[in-house]
């Protein structure tokens, strides 16, 4: 991403550079030109070509300049701003620039000094002064010969007009050619005023110089009344020509004019311009001595610059081409150190860098995998431990369905395990996990449990079971204590699981079910007989009915109404055995248990006015199935009981409460009074048939509530009340409850 | 340093280097003597000279055997102040000094034709390279009609050529200390002047 947005940057800015580099080579170009071209006298399409050129390298430089001393920047931004690779890509540029510009530097001073004494050196003062002497010699030589052929050509000017010439052109000839052979001269002519050749003389041991006319520019000078003097070369060879005017002796007009020609055997004319041409390239070369200089001095300059700039550059990309994978790499560590396991580094060396990032992508795949495996046995172990908790709830499910309470406890007695049942049964409540069972449990069960525990220790059975009593929640249960000790495959001890079974109602059940058959049969066995005493008795009076007039007969009507008395008394009891013993089957209908209570409850209320009613509904009761006259009944029953507990008590107070448990889906109908209340022994037995602590009752009441309440599937329970009396409680499932 | 300012940054030292005006030059030598005269043909005559040419590059250059070049402009122009001034006319000379070594005698030529003229001493040579006269400038009557006229003369030594195109590689290198500013002389309205 950071490479796309750098790239990004460079396409946005690249046609700004380049336009702003454009604009700015144009100008130097022309501002050069026009400060400097023109005076050139060149072309301008060359001198223009020759300033681009020369700009363009100059920019060329430039921009690398500007390119290192950015890079230079931006390498001290990066140390300053703790990048990583910075420390190290500073290292590596130094480096380089150190073997690099320490030798370059030292090469370039050298070379350039050797350079700068070599070309002084040319021009030392020795060489110009013998140059110097040299073209003195020179001048002096041709001073010498430009003044002997004037000096013959004006001897001879002077002399033709003494000699009356050139009216006489044969001595004037014979003249000229014994001046010519005597003065050692190539030629001699004279010209006319009018340009005109009046005579020429040769020297017959020269060679033959090409004749003077009147276009040659000494001959042009002396008939305008000039000496003057020049050289000449003629295919013949070199001749000092010079030409004097021929004065005419009384106006002081040129007549003509003499032109002699010196002969300059061999070479001489070459060596004197050599002579010269070598002094003037001398002082020639001595104006460029700092051009030369510098043409020199300068190449070696910019191959300076350009090795010290290429190896700042190749500094920084080779420590590119190291810190960026290191850069890179670290990157993306944290990447994967962030969890992203499926970046892959693609930084292409074939180095050892490249084998870093290879490795590090080796690295990450395997990471990868090894992160998918342990996510798979992650997988693995959740859904075992979903499975496993699955089975626990199940467990605990099966645990908490289950009527018998189950107990375990490991090897060192701690709970470990423990359902409602046994809860509810024990007392307790989840408090007690994790705690030793001896702290947790009721001191009687403790005993119990402990006993069993030693005496299944010293056998060699690993299961017991042993009925028990005890006094549990404040009531007396009887419990069938059920001991396993767990072992694994090994053999090793687990722990112990303790079920316990509640066979209370179970005792009560059949002690209900053995008084009903009692009742049953003494119903069955009283009844017959007593229509026959009541029958008798009445026959007896009804026969002797004069006598219960008489004084004897007092006796016989006492004793006969005594019976009859007496045997509908027996008759009232044998109905009441017979309606425990023969329950009428129950009839369920959809039944509002707050109407029911109402009802029953407003029967009460103004039979006893000393006593307040305080009657609770829970709202919106769900309907139940059930039989409301039995309901009635035993809620009558359940009255009767609690108003006679208050029967001599001020303040009398009856509660009859509804409410519904969503957890359990029960219908709860609670019923409770401030009465004396019950002693544990008398609440044992409260539901026992033919068990009462009022006067003159049968003991049948509460047996026929329970009787109800179990026909109904459910439950009834009597607890002490706060502060004082006692609390019924109905617990009555909905359908399709299990309780 | 951001594109834009780096960019400025180039151009302002680039024109502090490069684009100085060339006003920055010896100023040793100046337009003397400037004198207008009526011409044979009813045109305008110049007669000027240039003071301050005989420098150590020029007698170097002499001695060294290659020429010095002088170009004059003159030219008329009519100054406007918004627009660049109109150049009513102009006139270049070109006059070329040369030393013979072996002779150790001068000469100076003038490019526009007629004869060299050679000269023995050096102060003499260089007063005949210094000294315009009777330059036509323009016709006479053009003064007046085109309003005020400005008569601008300069004079500038050649620059001294390097051999190889030497001189473009250095043009920084400058061998050229003779150059006068444009020296301005109003024109009179009136063609009256004296022969």
């Amino acid at each position: 991403m950071k490479g796309v947005a750098k790239a990004g940057r460079l396409l946005r800015r690249g046609p700004v550079l380049l336009t702003g580099l454009f604009v700015l080579w144009v100008g130097l170009t022309l501002t050069q030109w026009r400060l400097f071209g023109q005076m050139q006298g060149g072309r301008l399409l060359e001198a223009l070509a020759v300033f681009g050129l020369v700009n363009l390298n100059i920019l060329l430089l430039l921009l690398l300049l500007f390119l290192t001393l950015r890079n230079l920047a931006k390498l001290a931004f990066e140390r300053r701003r703790g990048v990583l690779g910075a420390k190290l890509k500073t290292k590596l540029v130094l480096a380089f620039l150190a073997m690099t510009v320490i030798p370059t530097a030292l090469l370039y001073l050298t070379s350039a000094g050797f350079l700068a004494r070599s070309i002084d050196s040319w021009f030392s003062s020795r060489v110009e002064g013998a140059l110097r002497q040299a073209l003195e010699v020179a001048r002096a030589y041709y001073g010498v010969e430009e003044e002997r052929v004037l000096h013959y050509a004006r001897q001879l000017a002077e002399a033709l007009p003494r000699e009356g010439l050139p009216g006489d052109l044969a001595g004037m000839e014979s003249l000229l050619l014994s001046r010519a052979v005597e003065d050692q001269l190539g030629a001699v002519t004279v010209i006319s005023a009018s340009g005109e050749v009046l005579s020429v003389v040769a020297n017959p041991h020269f060679p033959l110089p090409d004749l003077a006319g009147a276009e040659s520019p000494e001959v042009r000078q002396a008939l305008a009344g000039r000496e003057a003097a020049g050289l000449g070369r003629f295919s013949s060879g070199d001749f000092l020509r010079g030409a004097a005017p021929i004065w005419d002796g009384a106006g002081g007009t040129v007549w003509g004019a003499v032109v002699v020609d010196g002969y300059m055997p061999g070479r001489t004319l070459d060596r004197l311009e050599e002579i010269t041409a070598g002094f003037e390239e001398y002082r020639q070369l001595e104006v460029l001595k700092a051009p030369i200089k510098a043409s020199y001095i300068l190449p070696l300059l910019l191959v300076a610059l350009l090795i010290v700039f290429a190896a700042t550059w190749f500094g920084f990309y080779l420590a590119r081409g190291i810190t960026g994978p290191i850069q890179a790499l670290a990157e993306a560590t944290q990447r994967v150190a962030g969890g992203d396991l499926d970046f892959q580094l693609d930084v292409a060396s074939g180095d050892e860098v490249g084998t870093l990032v290879d490795s590090f992508n080796r690295m990450t795949r395997d990471l990868r995998a090894s992160k998918a495996q342990v996510e798979d046995a992650q997988a693995t172990l959740h859904r075992a431990n979903e499975e496993l908790e699955g089975r626990r709830r199940y467990m605990e499910t099966v645990l908490g369905r289950v009527a018998a309470g189950v107990l375990s406890a490991d090897r060192n007695g701690v709970v470990t395990t423990l359902n409602a049942a046994a809860r509810e049964m024990l007392g307790v409540g989840e408090e007690v996990l994790g705690r030793p069972y001896r702290e947790a449990l009721e001191p009687a069960v403790e005993a119990v449990v402990t006993g069993l525990l030693r005496e299944l220790g010293s056998s060699r059975q690993d299961a017991m079971q042993r009925q028990v009593s005890a006094e549990l929640g404040g009531q007396r249960r009887s419990l069938l204590i059920h001991l396993t000790r767990l072992r694994d495959e090994g053999g090793e001890l687990l722990g112990t699981v303790a079920v316990f079974d509640d066979l209370t109602e179970l005792v009560r059940a059949q002690r209900a079910q053995a008084w009903q058959e009692v009742a049953r049969r003494i119903a069955h066995e009283i009844k017959n007989p007593l229509t026959p005493i009541q029958l008798s008795a009445q026959r007896l009076r009804r026969r002797y009915a004069e006598l219960l007039e008489s004084a004897d007969g007092e006796v016989l009507d006492q004793a006969t109404r005594t019976i009859v008395a007496q045997v509908d008394g027996l008759k009232k009891l044998v109905d009441e055995f017979s309606r425990f013993a023969k329950m009428p089957e129950s009839r369920p209908v959809p039944a509002d248990v707050n109407r029911l209570v109402e009802e029953v409850a407003g029967l009460y209320r103004p039979a006893h006015g000393q006593i307040q009613f305080d009657v609770r509904l829970a709202p919106q009761l769900p309907i139940l199935e059930a039989d409301p006259e039995q309901l009635k009944r035993a809620l009558v029953n359940l009255l009767d009981n609690a108003v006679a507990a208050l029967e001599g008590t001020e303040h009398g107070r009856i509660e009859v409460l509804t409410g519904f448990e969503p957890a359990r889906q029960v219908v709860q109908v609670v019923v409770a009074d401030n009465g004396p209340g019950l002693d544990p022994q008398a609440r044992e037995r409260l539901f026992e048939p033919y068990f009462s602590t009022k006067k003159g009752g049968t003991g049948l009441g509460l047996a026929i509530v329970k009787s109800i309440v179990a026909d109904h599937r459910g439950y009834v329970r009597a607890v002490d009340n706060h502060p004082q009396g006692t609390r019924f409680v109905l617990e009555l499932p909905l359908p399709g409850v299990n309780p | 340093m951001g594109l834009r300012r780096t960019l400025a940054l180039a151009f302002a030292l680039f024109f502090l280097l490069f684009a100085a005006p060339g006003e920055g030059r010896s100023r040793q030598a100046s337009i003397e003597g400037v004198n207008l005269r009526r011409g044979h043909q009813s045109d305008l005559l110049v007669d000027f000279r240039v003071e301050g040419i005989r420098t150590r590059r020029v007698l170097e250059t002499l001695d060294s055997g290659l020429p010095v070049r002088f170009t004059y402009w003159v030219r008329v122009v009519r100054p406007r102040d918004v627009l660049r001034d109109e150049v009513v006319a102009e006139v270049q000379l070109v006059r070329v000094l040369e030393k013979d070594n072996l002779k150790n005698r001068f000469r100076v030529v003038s490019e526009e034709g007629g004869e060299g003229e050679d000269v023995g001493t050096l102060d003499a040579a260089l007063q005949t390279m210094a000294r315009v006269e009777g330059v036509s400038v323009l016709p006479l009557e053009v003064l007046g009609s085109r309003g005020p006229l400005v008569l601008r003369i300069k004079a500038q030594l050649q620059k001294f050529r390097l051999p190889f195109h030497l001189h473009y590689l250095f043009a920084f290198v400058s061998y050229w200390d003779v150059e006068t500013p444009w020296t301005d002389v109003p024109l009179p309205a009136s063609p009256n002047l004296v022969p």
